[in-house]
């Protein structure tokens, strides 16, 4: 599935309250094209922090039904977003989004950047609502891997552990129709050649939807690597807040802004 | 395009480091001993190594298997010595010493358990260490990127320490010593660009950087900062400068998931050329992926191959 075919599946953005957060210039060139398709903008100026507080409590009030932070570091956004959204909304979770010439489908991933994310406790919330999201978004069954550096389990690398245990409830029938399992390579999760010559069986078949990392340094560095020299769209929302807000990479093109945008309106509704 | 230009005798390019290779066996051809060479994979490897003139190669194994997959693979009988093993634990005896004894140059894990040759590498007689922390470097070239990238460790250290970190740095800049950077830049990754309480890998970043100045291990070494920020440059409104962010020879993660899984991302989804090796013993290590495309392969036991000479 492609961006495109994602962004055939529900209506526009016509009644959409957009809330714009940041002060780089392309964000005048976002709201006057959000305005051309029907929807409504608000500006949050100032400080993230202040931005935040703001858009935040405009969402509260039904003022504004999905948001645009642009231009901020991840994590400082993230960070003030958590501390604007109600506490029992916490851990906010990030997806990010990937359409590259080398692989058939959009390549997902996501996590809480500030769970601890280190057992099932703290993983399982966070991958049904990333699980949930996707549904919605391809309505399709979503194809999880649980990606480590290998293929095993051991308890020398911890996150191989909890990721195994989760691909057993998901064999168990506990996590709904989503295809899970893992440990896996990386190679293994996207690649049906890589799956096939080292001989592991696995429901994923090299067709990964959506990768589990083991932690938020893989995260963030897999993140940026997949940006480098990047041939392709990609797209970034959280989810957890009490609207879909869109929340591109900074090295983010405007039409990948407005990518996001897209994404967080499909997850409007 | 970067590549085929030399400057100042910097390898930067997957292509550069075969042709090397291939200049330095023509005087003299490096031997590598394959430590269970009953694979096709690795046997299809080792001669195409070969037959590129890389390398020579002493093939250690159960012998009569060995004899079998180089018919499959219809290669001629003759062409490599073959020294016949029972065990994996003597298989991995037997090339270490032909490495300790000089015979060979190069050691590569064949169809053999990794912590099994690990251990006969280490062994404290006969085996090749250096004294040092072994790590894996996968040196990478990436389409787009003006200089070869080594990424480490996403293979031998699972949760490096303070000094596992500084060995690391050790290792990766003997690497770049191969690869003609004789002060070569390092950034040590985070999710940030500056140390935060918040993310405890940050400070140590922040420290193992300082430590590794100090200690006149490497010159030009900046971190935490972010994969992002050291391969593409710091921001236009950044306050500071550096020496590393936007011209980085070496990527060091912190800790082997964050490694391997970068590492891949880079060559499954944007096309690098892969060159693995573990370095810190008396010779290079070389591990193939079964799943390694054969130019990865190939590349590999060159970059190996540079090392005939001895670890830096």
């Amino acid at each position: 599935m492609t961006f495109a075919q994602l962004l055939q599946k529900k209506p526009g953005i016509s009644g959409a309250r957009l809330g714009l957060a940041g002060e780089n210039t392309r964000m005048q060139s976002i709201a006057e094209r959000w305005r051309q398709e029907g929807g409504a903008v608000q500006q949050f100026r100032g400080s993230l922090d202040d931005a935040a507080s703001a858009a935040m409590k405009s969402v509260t009030e039904g003022k504004t039904s999905l948001l645009l932070f642009d231009g901020f570091p991840f994590l400082d956004a993230i960070r003030q977003l958590e501390e604007h959204v109600a506490p029992e909304a916490k851990p906010l979770v990030v997806l990010q989004g990937f359409e590259l010439d080398t692989y058939d489908r959009i390549l997902w991933t996501g996590i809480a950047p500030f769970s601890k994310w280190d057992s099932i406790s703290e993983v399982l919330p966070v991958l049904r609502i990333l699980i949930h999201a996707l549904e919605t978004l391809q309505n399709s069954v979503v194809r999880v891997a649980l990606v480590s550096c290998v293929e095993t389990i051991s308890p020398g690398i911890p996150s191989t552990v909890w990721e195994g245990a989760i691909a057993q409830m998901s064999r168990r029938g506990q996590l709904g129709e989503a295809i899970i399992d893992g440990p896996l390579g990386f190679d293994m999760a996207i690649s049906p050649e890589a799956a096939r010559d080292k001989g592991v069986e696995t429901s994923i078949e090299g067709r990964a939807d959506l990768l589990i990392l083991p932690n938020l340094n893989t995260y963030c560095s897999l993140v940026d690597a997949l940006h480098l020299s990047g041939h392709g769209a990609s797209a970034g929302v959280v989810l957890g807040a009490p609207c879909p807000i869109a929340l591109p990479s900074r090295f983010a093109a405007e039409d990948d802004v407005w990518l996001s945008l897209q994404i967080a309106n499909l997850l409007r509704t | 395009m970067k590549k085929h230009l030399q400057t100042n005798g910097v390898l930067t390019s997957a292509e550069m480091v075969l042709d090397t290779a291939r200049k330095r066996a023509a005087k003299r051809k490096p031997v590598v001993a394959v430590a269970g060479a009953e694979d096709a994979d690795v046997l299809k490897a080792v001669n195409d190594a070969n037959r590129e003139g890389i390398v020579d190669a002493l093939l250690v194994g159960d012998s009569d298997k060995i004899r079998r997959v180089m018919q499959e693979l219809e290669l001629e009988e003759n062409k490599f010595q073959i020294v016949n093993t029972t065990s994996g634990k003597e298989t991995a005896a037997a090339a270490v010493r032909a490495c300790a004894e000089g015979t060979a140059q190069v050691l590569m894990k064949g169809k053999l358990s990794t912590p099994v040759l690990l251990k006969a590498v280490l062994a404290p007689s006969g085996g090749l260490r250096l004294g040092q922390t072994l790590s894996h470097c996968a040196v990478q070239d990436v389409p787009g990127c003006e200089r070869l990238l080594t990424i480490t460790d996403g293979g031998v250290l699972v949760a490096p320490d303070f000094e596992q970190k500084l060995a690391i740095i050790q290792n990766a800049a003997g690497v770049c010593h191969i690869l003609g950077i004789e002060e070569p830049r390092m950034a040590l990754l985070g999710v940030l660009d500056e140390a935060s309480p918040a993310f405890p890998d940050t400070m140590e970043a922040a420290a193992v950087a300082q430590a590794a100045r100090s200690r006149g291990i490497v010159k030009f070494i900046e971190g935490p900062m972010t994969f992002g920020t050291a391969v593409r440059g710091l921001a236009p409104d950044a306050l500071c400068e550096s020496d590393v962010a936007g011209q980085p020879d070496v990527l060091v993660s912190n800790g082997i998931e964050e490694c391997n899984i970068t590492a891949k991302g880079l060559i499954n989804l944007r096309g690098a050329v892969f060159m693995g090796v573990i370095a810190g013993a008396k010779v290079p290590l070389s591990l193939v992926s079964r799943s390694d495309p054969a130019r990865n392969k190939l590349a590999s036991l060159a970059l190996a191959s540079l090392f005939a000479g001895g670890m830096p």
